[in-house]
């Protein structure tokens, strides 16, 4: 019986099991290596893999993006961008009368996460209404 | 807008997986257009059209709203 599969679905399921052999192999053989380069490929071997069977059964032969959902990402990111601009003027404006004491690591820390965030609300909304408009 | 595409799909036997197949969409995309939540790029709606062989202003209703 021969799968009939997408090709980055099936990159994902020959890859996937290369890496973590390769690093399952660097863990028993090659004790020297640093620990963490053998755990890293076999974290990103699990990740192919779980995610390409994840993807298969999710979507099948049918395309992942549309033009709906490309629509909806691009909305969403404006609108995250938007918000995290927003989000700036308000820090900046806290900080400057010193409401808030904020470091330049916290500051961009926080809009690393609001952009981040706003952006998978932004999309998770516009995904359930459908549509933009 | 409006669409008669489940009354079309019906008529063609077709389910919504197999329309968004020949599309070329995802499945949800077909079920916001029947529930009428989705607007259609034109090139979307001829290639819908077309599986039907029908016109596009009898596949999809435009309202004035």
């Amino acid at each position: 019986m021969v799968i009939q599969m997408k090709r980055e679905y099936k990159y994902r399921l020959i890859f996937g099991p290369v890496i973590l052999a390769a690093g399952i192999a660097l863990q028993v053989f090659y004790t020297g290596i640093d620990e963490l380069v053998s755990i890293t490929l076999i974290v990103i071997g699990v990740v192919l893999i779980a995610n390409g069977v994840y993807r298969y059964i999710r979507y099948g032969e049918l395309p992942e993006r549309d033009e709906r959902t490309r629509k909806i990402n691009a909305f969403a990111t404006a609108y995250s961008w938007w918000t995290t601009m927003v989000f700036i003027a308000i820090i900046m404006w806290l900080n400057h009368f010193s409401i808030v004491n904020l470091n330049s690591t916290q500051i961009l820390g926080l809009i690393l996460f609001v952009m981040g965030a706003t952006a998978v609300l932004f999309k998770w909304y516009l995904m359930r209404k459908g549509d933009i408009e | 807008m409006r669409t008669r595409i489940k009354e079309f799909r019906a008529r063609y036997n077709l389910t919504q997986e197999e329309l968004a197949k020949k599309v070329g969409v995802r499945r949800e995309t077909i079920v916001f257009l029947e529930k009428g939540k989705y607007n259609p790029s034109l090139k979307l709606a001829y290639k819908i059209a077309k599986v039907f062989n029908a016109k596009i202003e009898d596949v999809f209703i435009f309202e004035d709203e």
